[in-house]
């Protein structure tokens, strides 16, 4: 396990799974967008996001083997490169994401700023790979577009988070039960 | 007088006939091995197949399908596969070629989208069990997901975060539970690590059938 097992961070543990498991349920709700085969609108990334505020680093990152390999199981995807790819990208937006949550202060930097910066990251870092091993040079010929659209899909995501962690009910009642319990 | 608007009476929930037949560690290996057949079949024949083998899979476990939702999914992927012409051009309608090799790519692809879906329904069950703690906080994920999916109907387009919001409200209780109401229980305080019965010579017999059968399929129409 590698979160703390200190009798708090079990009792967070649960938690970390709820966000694992809306993260899948995101990735499913991304077929309620018509999107080019090719292209991820990224919402698993939205609870990733918000999570930020909630979990230490040993946390964030089980949440995002939970994510990355969960999303791998229930797409089918886990034996393809269609899944080194989700997770390369996966690992690379979070880092970015986790490093400007860490470094620039809140004040600075809203979700839709983490967002766009993660979704960046993961674009360019899944273009890389193709580029370099699996479709060819020749699929550069789609990262305009493929990086446009991430664009586009980050500062939605940001959005959506930004508009979530203000107004959801759930988690101000998630905040004052982790406060209680601290 | 102001008129109250009633609430509409939830369905019953279905049973998970599946439950009763197979243990869950082996439903869900048995969906892993029915998802491979499902991604690396060349032909889209093999895939429909098991498309609709998950569909039967998802019912029997009590889930309801919306065949409407996921025809819109194939059409769309169909779609988008048209837009990027490929192989023998099989008319052009207002001088655009609609080609063989997208609107099978596509077809396909649709095939598969529907029936990741639909075998995950059928075989993936909250009283999955792995080994160890890691298997624990996994099988969790995965409980959690599956009432999350079960509530997917609720979300209104118009208003998707809204929406969303009340599933989560709905599904994670985080306040002190209040006395006498088990609605509030959290998920991995009650219910969760429920008995499971073993695998049934029928489930047994259900699972190597169903695997045997498509993977011949596959290989029969490689």
């Amino acid at each position: 396990m590698p979160a703390s097992s200190s009798p708090r961070a079990q009792a967070r543990l649960p938690l970390v799974a709820f966000f694992g498991a809306l993260s899948l349920f995101f990735a499913t709700l991304e077929y309620l967008f018509p999107t080019p085969p090719w292209f991820k609108l990224g919402l698993s990334n939205l609870p990733m996001l918000i999570a930020l505020d909630f979990f230490t680093l040993p946390e964030l990152l089980l949440l995002l083997v939970l994510k990355v390999v969960g999303q791998g199981i229930v797409n089918g995807t886990l034996a393809s490169q269609a899944f080194v790819l989700s997770a390369a990208g996966s690992l690379a937006s979070f880092v970015v994401m986790y490093m400007a949550f860490r470094l620039i202060p809140r004040r600075w930097v809203s979700l839709i700023g983490l967002s766009l910066a993660g979704s960046m990251a993961s674009n360019a870092v899944q273009v890389g790979l193709s580029m370099a091993w699996i479709f060819g040079p020749a699929s550069g010929i789609i990262a305009p577009w493929f990086l446009g659209l991430g664009t586009a899909s980050g500062l939605a995501i940001g959005w959506g988070a930004e508009t979530l962690q203000r107004h959801s009910r759930w988690l101000r009642r998630v905040k004052r039960g982790q406060s209680a319990t601290a | 007088m102001a008129k109250v608007r009633q609430p509409k009476p939830r369905r019953p929930k279905r049973p998970d006939l599946l439950d009763t037949l197979v243990h869950p560690t082996l439903r869900f290996v048995w969906g892993l091995a029915l998802i491979a057949v499902l991604v690396l079949a060349p032909r889209w024949e093999t895939r429909a197949a098991v498309m609709l083998l998950g569909a039967v899979l998802a019912t029997l476990a009590g889930k309801r399908i919306s065949f409407g939702y996921f025809l819109v999914l194939a059409g769309t992927v169909v779609f988008f596969h048209l837009l990027a012409p490929f192989g023998k051009v099989l008319a052009s309608p207002l001088g655009f070629p609609l080609t063989e090799g997208a609107l099978l790519g596509g077809w396909k692809n649709g095939l598969t989208m529907a029936g990741l879906v639909f075998v995950s329904l059928g075989t993936i069950s909250r009283k999955l069990h792995l080994p160890g703690r890691f298997g624990e906080l996994w099988a969790l994920t995965f409980a959690w997901y599956e009432r999350l999916m079960e509530s997917k109907n609720r979300i209104h387009p118009r208003a998707i975060l809204l929406s969303v919001d009340r599933i989560l409200e709905h599904h994670y209780p985080t306040l002190p539970r209040d006395e006498g109401d088990e609605s509030a229980s959290p998920l991995w305080t009650a219910g969760l690590r429920e008995p499971h019965t073993a695998t049934t010579v029928w489930g047994w017999l259900l699972v190597l059938a169903t695997i045997l059968a498509t993977t011949t399929l596959g290989v029969l129409l490689k």
